[in-house]
């Protein structure tokens, strides 16, 4: 098993004069390390809307593929033992990510998917493949884009992948939301066995309902400490 | 005696008005008439292959300078994405973008009257065949103002997308990743580019119907501003008749008549047309796209 370490530190992200200071306790908090036996990591990310979730997924993201961002600096240093960002594969499904409507799920899904039994286990693929997006619900087409990052994490052939969710299952409601999660960690333990994923999704469900019938999983949480018109202090700890 | 008063306020009021009419509305109303789409009866027979012709260039420069407008938006969208790895190309396409956004800006009848010269300098000077004079000056048409819009909605759908696009589309399945070769990653990020542009279809769609409104307007331009250049398909110049010069050369010839009752009926017609021929371009980005919407 590959030796990725993400670690998170305290830092900042400034986006013009706005500016979001992430303070880690303990620091480094969230740290990942896959070993053999815990290949598949997944993460609990809550905490009160306006607290900067979306922010450190999209600086995560940023940092994770090597992206410079033009509109925003930060300082938060994610992943110190990764020195090479192509040995990574990430992909990051927004918490409103556009709906396009006019696509077949066949452009987004490779002929013969293998995570979409995780999302519609009873609906046939070929049936799924051959509708427009359109004729899905807003929930539905959630679930699809997961599927579709994932198949793309499962053909990069790196060491480790990290899926950024933000609150992509949140409107499917904690039993189906766990039961995807659970499928999705079952199916990439078979089809990627000697390869790391680590799912950090943020959510609002309940994540003793989530951990019940889903995959163990870590908690990080975010609770704002302060708050002006040019800073959001926020407090990161992992429960 | 009493109960005939009101009758007499009532026709003494009419006859004011009339006479008001009469004296004050007559002459007006006369040039109003003219100006009616019943102008359109006015057009003779060559006026009416004016329009076709017109018409015709007009669709062809729509075709293609939307069409070599939207590969233009491709290929600066290509670069903008790969800046990373080659920040010369960056430098490149954004010289491209801002020679673009110089064509639109500066007057189209000097641009025209720029491009004719420099095409009839070809022409005369190292043999350039004649039709190609009227393919550069139709396809100028067709990219200089109406191809600006199709390009435009690709190139901001790149360069100013939302973060939640460029997430999503760069996190999406594609069957053509994991190569090393540039081919390959140049096919992958038009690739990332025509799911961008797929994000904001709206504004993609947008911008067809109003090339095609621009490109009647420019053909026209360049009809007025070179009136004889229809006469370069021709095997002898001088040759053709009225009407093959479009109808922007048939409304130069109205102009000078004082004939404003034919340029009504040309507008008219114009009107007509372009709002048909839209509303089928529209039928058709909803039958491709917008019906999912």
């Amino acid at each position: 098993m590959a030796a990725h370490k993400l670690s998170i530190y305290q830092g900042s992200v400034r986006r013009g004069k706005f500016e979001l200071l992430y303070q880690a306790s303990p620091s480094p908090c969230y740290v990942w390390w896959p070993t053999g036996s815990e290949s598949v990591l997944t993460t609990f990310l809550k905490s009160p809307s306006g607290s900067g979730k979306s922010t450190l997924l999209g600086a995560l993201y940023n940092r994770l593929m090597g992206v410079d961002c033009e509109e925003e600096q930060f300082t938060l240093d994610f992943a110190p033992d990764i020195a090479d960002l192509s040995a990574l594969s990430s992909c990051y499904v927004p918490q409103h990510p556009p709906m396009v409507n006019h696509w077949k799920a066949q452009e987004i899904l490779p002929a013969n998917p293998l995570f979409l039994g995780c999302f519609f286990p009873e609906t046939r693929s070929q049936e799924v493949l051959s509708k427009y997006l359109g004729s899905f619900s807003v929930g539905q087409k959630r679930k699809l884009y997961v599927c579709s990052a994932l198949e793309k994490l499962a053909v990069t052939n790196r060491k480790s992948s990290f899926l950024l969710l933000d609150e992509a299952l949140d409107g499917q409601g904690a039993p189906e939301a766990a039961r995807c999660l659970g499928s999705v960690v079952a199916k990439w333990k078979e089809v990627a066995p000697d390869r790391a994923l680590h799912i950090l999704l943020v959510t609002h469900l309940n994540e003793n309902e989530l951990q019940k019938a889903g995959p163990a999983a870590t908690l990080l949480q975010l609770a704002v400490q302060n708050s002006t018109s040019s800073t959001l202090t926020v407090q990161m700890e992992n429960l | 005696m009493k109960d005939r008063l009101p009758q007499l306020v009532y026709w003494a009021g009419t006859l004011v008005v009339l006479y008001i009419v009469e004296k004050v509305l007559d002459q007006p109303k006369t040039w109003v008439f003219q100006i009616f789409p019943t102008s359109i009866f006015r057009l003779t027979i060559d006026h009416w292959l004016g329009l076709a012709l017109t018409f015709a260039a007009a669709l062809v420069a729509w075709a293609l300078g939307s069409t070599l407008a939207y590969y233009t938006g491709v290929f600066v969208g290509v670069g903008v994405i790969g800046h990373q790895r080659n920040p010369s190309v960056l430098q490149t396409v954004q010289h491209l973008n801002k020679v673009i956004d110089a064509l639109y800006v500066v007057p189209f009848v000097l641009t025209v009257a720029l491009c004719y010269a420099a095409a009839m300098v070809f022409y005369t000077k190292y043999g350039m065949p004649a039709p190609l004079v009227v393919a550069a000056l139709v396809l100028l048409s067709g990219v200089a103002l109406g191809g600006y819009h199709v390009f435009k909605s690709v190139y901001n759908s790149v360069i100013s997308a939302k973060q939640e696009n460029s997430y999503l589309v760069n996190s999406l399945y594609d069957s053509s990743q994991g190569t090393d070769t540039v081919w390959r990653r140049w096919l992958q990020d038009m690739s990332i580019v025509r799911r961008l542009r797929d994000c904001e279809i709206h504004s993609f769609c947008a911008s067809l119907p109003t090339a095609f409104h621009l490109s009647v307007v420019s053909v026209i331009i360049v009809e007025t501003v070179t009136p004889s250049f229809y006469e370069l398909l021709f095997p002898q110049a001088g040759i053709a008749q009225a009407w093959a010069g479009g109808v922007g050369r048939q409304i130069l010839k109205a102009q000078n008549d004082y004939a404003f009752q034919v340029v009504a009926g040309c507008i008219w017609v114009v009107l007509i047309l372009d709002a048909i021929i839209t509303t089928l371009i529209q039928g058709y980005l909803k039958h491709r796209w917008l019906k999912h919407y």
